[in-house]
């Protein structure tokens, strides 16, 4: 911010387009920006709705804190042997992201903005939604089919993103990236790469514990659609994603900083589109009890979503979002996701997680540290750095 | 809150530049809001693509004038990150909030 301030704007700017209307090329790139959303909304919800009529969980055609938990599991970092299984979605979208990013020219590598605190704050969220039973884009989805413990995680969800808000007027800013180096903003795309290589390799190195790689063979681990489809429907989803700069957290919380509702367009046709799509399937059961991979415990699932809502608006943006910059050569939100796969550990190796007959005592207890930590987080990062970054 | 330092030196009054690259979503936002809601007529920003168009929406909902260049991006192809001039237009010319 500094430097600059003082000098002249003369970087890297090349190429520019004067001479031609340009209060039309910011007209049409704002409304190219909608219409990306409304066509990626559109795109996610079929996919969602493809996958799980594929073999995907019920409810669950996707779901990024789901599915990078189902990761972990395969590779043996918690021992809940219901949720092990390499899904190819998650490889997919960090890969198209990349490829979308690197397509567009837009592929970035960059880090330095608070990572520890991103790490931190990447483990609350995972803890919240293992609570809820879902990442904001899985809320949405089994909103869509008529569980109404999501209509009570949604109200979570925006009650925790008003704190955030808040935050943000009052200075909240992790600071700002720095340029690194492209092999170090590479690293995600290569762990996708060797997890890709693991799914069809599958090795074996403890053969009295089977694996790793590990794969559930009941529970909602074993349920999947096959690879190819996953990994194919996570690639467009990727690239959609990153095109779209699609993010829950980020749309309410631009309707209530700045009044934009611009990216919530993106999540309201995925709600539309699968409420028609389980609607027409007869997949569509309105009610509280008997949901499935849900529990009815409102409290928990209130404050779990709020505990998502504030800890993605605090690290700018939803898990779907930070695989999405992750894969786009964010180190920062790569750091992100490695703190939502340890917690995605902790939450089964600590018994946080829920399931459908509820919440365990150490979930209650996680979720309120949680919001607790997130929120001071939040409150200690703001204003600027010593040099002004 | 720390506004942007140089709209303050110039006194609020004529341009200033703000270097946005490298924040994080919504902090460049603000940033913009709070410069033209201090009183500058005129901006200049350096944006990166994933900021570019909410600023140009938010620019536009404060009934100014926005021209928009875009730099090169990493494979020497244009990206829609670049730099963005804001203008104050006269009140009277000031449209209707449209978000």
């Amino acid at each position: 911010m500094t430097s600059l301030n003082q000098a002249p704007v003369e970087p890297a700017v090349r190429g520019t387009t004067k001479g031609r209307d340009m209060d039309a090329i910011a007209a049409r790139l704002v409304y190219q920006q909608r219409l990306f959303l409304f066509g990626t909304g559109a795109a996610v919800g079929i996919a969602a709705l493809w996958l799980m009529f594929a073999g995907n969980p019920p409810n669950m055609g996707f779901c990024i804190a789901c599915f990078s938990r189902d990761i972990v599991g395969a590779l043996g970092f918690h021992r809940a042997s219901a949720v092990q299984y390499l899904r190819p979605e998650i490889i997919g979208i960090v890969l198209g992201a990349a490829l979308a990013a690197m397509v567009g020219g837009e592929f970035k590598a960059k880090g330095g903005s608070a990572p520890l605190s991103r790490f931190v704050v990447g483990f609350f969220i995972m803890v919240g939604a293992l609570v809820f039973l879902g990442c904001p884009l899985r809320m949405v989805l089994r909103l869509g089919g008529g569980d109404l413990n999501a209509l009570v995680g949604l109200a979570g969800f925006v009650t925790g993103i008003i704190p955030g808000t808040i935050l943000l007027r009052t200075g909240l800013n992790l600071g700002a990236a720095r340029t690194i180096r492209r092999a170090d903003g590479v690293v995600p795309v290569a762990v996708a790469l060797v997890l890709l290589v693991l799914i069809f390799a599958r090795p074996i190195a403890d053969a009295a514990a089977g694996g790793p790689v590990f794969a559930s063979t009941s529970g909602p681990g074993s349920m999947h659609a096959p690879i190819l489809l996953s990994l194919v429907a996570g690639l467009v989803v990727g690239i959609l994603a990153q095109r779209a700069r699609l993010c829950f957290a980020g749309g309410w919380r631009d309707l209530i900083l700045v009044r934009d509702w611009s990216q919530l367009v993106g999540y309201m046709t995925i709600l539309v589109i699968v409420f028609v799509g389980t609607a027409a399937t007869g997949r569509f059961h309105v009610g509280f009890a008997g949901q499935p991979i849900a529990h009815t415990e409102w409290v928990w699932n209130f404050l779990a979503m709020a505990l998502v809502g504030l800890g993605s608006v605090v690290i700018g943006g939803c898990p779907l979002r930070q695989l999405v910059l992750a894969g786009s050569g964010d180190a920062d939100a790569g750091v992100s996701v490695l703190g939502m796969l340890v917690g995605a550990a902790t939450s089964h190796n600590f018994i946080f997680a829920a399931g459908p007959t509820g919440v365990p005592v150490g979930g209650k207890v996680a979720v309120l540290v949680g919001l607790g930590v997130v929120f001071t987080i939040g409150l200690l990062l703001r204003g600027q750095t010593q040099d002004g970054a | 809150m720390d506004g942007p330092r140089d709209v303050e030196r110039a006194g609020g009054a004529c341009c200033s530049n703000l270097d946005l690259r490298g924040l994080s979503c919504p902090i460049p936002v603000l940033r913009v809001r709070e410069a033209l809601e201090s009183g500058v007529n005129e901006l200049r920003v350096l944006a990166e693509p994933a900021s570019v168009a909410n600023i140009i929406r938010l620019a536009q909902s404060k009934g100014c004038q926005v021209e928009f260049s875009d730099s090169t991006g990493t494979t020497g192809r244009p990206s829609p990150g670049g730099e963005i001039r804001i203008k104050r237009l006269p009140a009277e010319n000031k449209r209707r909030d449209n978000l």
